[in-house]
């Protein structure tokens, strides 16, 4: 369901303190959070501690979103990622988590889960496909920067450091591969 | 002196992410705010063209099913309804006598352990809840920085600041600075980047060079990226000056410049 319309009304409620919205946004949202979650954390009682002050904090913070600025989903997976990396970083997971992420597969490669929703995970499914097809087309070392800045919560100084890479680099191929995914993905659909 | 430098787009792209990601420090967050502003209603559309690009790639991980006692627990703590989200219906409504039947058998065999798991519940929420109150403190903290930052980007972003450039010397090329100055209050900043590391007994010091020679303007250090960001104490300190310049001194500076120049606004 997140690649779609219909998350973002529901986050407008939930900033008019709407607890049935925010019921709605969890059911239509917490398997991709959680995803994020599982894929950033060591354990599975973290990621479940920190989908809990996500939602937490969307139920706090959802004024402050602008439809302007960011999609629904986009604003949630950001906010469910940097609530990880507080996590990583206050347990000292961080080395762990990064360690897990170097040795895992490649994103392009994960397939979906079953799920009770087959209409909206269709939706979701679909975005997701081509999204790993377009990391597909990126060179490994692009893609590998990517996931290591983005789901490892590294900095680019890290990121050179743990790869023995030039900083300028790391930033290259970090900013090649978010103009390249962007192109591949095309203008943005509506969210 | 005044300077006005137009940042590349490979640049702005770098600070764009890197904003996305939650990693530029005061100084290059200020520098991305004012090169934003700078840019207009394109650089704003990059920003979201690349925070969705970021959504996106969340995406592509596989979806993960939380435990179901996730949900009552965030609902219950906003007031909302726990009632369970549609099921699909049933297959086999001839199954019905046989699952109420296991459910009353797992119900009596699990109550015992539903008393341990309200015991660990309460452990973890208090737990938790002291993890928040750190994090309230935290936040706070945050605020005050964001204010400091607030009060960088009026004045960087101010359209009546001037900026003067100073470039690294012919040993430092990479090395460079900003000084932003508002007429109107006298305030003055500086932000340097790419600054060659220190050793533990020194610092940089800022010199504003007149007619009547240097007069020095504050000390730095730069952090492990060789950025720095310095106020300038006094306006004072800039009333007719000719140039600016940045030397290595022995720590805790001097009233003179001994050191090897590092930065200069180039005019003398």
């Amino acid at each position: 369901m997140p690649p779609s319309i219909e998350i973002q009304p529901l986050l407008l409620r939930v900033a008019d303190e709407d607890p049935r919205a925010l019921a709605d946004l969890y059911d239509a949202t917490v398997r991709y959070a959680f995803g994020i979650l599982r894929r950033m954390l060591w354990s599975a009682e973290a990621a479940e501690e920190v989908a809990q002050e996500v939602y937490m904090q969307v139920w706090k913070t959802a004024g402050s979103f602008d439809p302007k600025r960011s999609s629904a989903w986009s604003w949630l997976a950001l906010l469910t990622r940097s609530r990880a990396i507080d996590r990583m970083r206050a347990e000292g997971s961080y080395r762990n988590a990064v360690d897990d992420l170097m040795r895992r597969e490649p994103l392009s490669d994960p397939p979906l889960e079953p799920s009770g929703h087959p209409h909206q995970e269709a939706a979701a499914s679909e975005r997701a496909e081509l999204v790993r097809a377009a990391l597909g087309w990126l060179p490994g070392d692009q893609r590998r920067a990517l996931e290591l800045a983005f789901f490892g919560g590294l900095t680019h100084r890290e990121i050179a450091e743990l790869t023995a890479t030039p900083l300028g680099t790391v930033k290259t191929r970090i900013r090649t591969s978010m103009l390249k995914l962007r192109e591949r993905l095309g203008p943005e659909l509506e969210r | 002196m005044n300077e006005t430098t137009r940042m590349s787009d490979d640049h702005f792209h770098d600070l764009a992410i890197a904003h996305l990601l939650g990693e530029l420090d005061t100084a290059r967050e200020a520098e991305f705010r004012a090169e934003l502003i700078r840019r207009g209603a394109p650089g704003h559309a990059t920003l979201r063209e690349l925070r969705e690009t970021l959504g996106d790639l969340a995406l592509a991980v596989a979806p993960a099913e939380p435990p179901p006692s996730l949900r009552a627990r965030v609902l219950t703590s906003v007031g909302a309804p726990v009632s369970a989200p549609e099921l699909p219906p049933a297959r086999e409504r001839s199954l019905w006598p046989w699952a109420a039947a296991a459910v009353l058998a797992a119900l009596t065999v699990g109550l015992g352990m539903w008393t341990a798991r309200l015991a660990d519940e309460r452990d973890r929420l208090r737990a938790a809840v002291d993890q928040l109150e750190e994090r309230v403190a935290a936040a706070d903290s945050a605020k005050e920085r964001l204010a400091a930052l607030e009060e960088d980007l009026d004045l960087v972003g101010a359209p009546r600041s001037a900026v003067h450039g100073l470039v690294g010397t012919q040993a430092f090329p990479q090395a460079g600075a900003r000084m932003f100055v508002d007429p109107a209050t006298g305030r003055a900043l500086l932000f340097a980047y790419d600054l060659p590391v220190l050793g533990p007994d020194e610092l940089y010091e800022l010199w504003a060079i007149g007619a009547e020679g240097p007069r020095a303007a504050g000390v730095f250090r730069p952090d492990d990226e060789g950025r720095a960001r310095l106020e300038i104490p006094d306006p004072e300190l800039l009333r007719d000056v000719q140039t600016l310049a940045v030397t290595v001194e022995p720590a805790p500076g001097g009233e003179q410049p001994t050191g090897e120049v590092v930065l200069s606004s180039g005019r003398s």
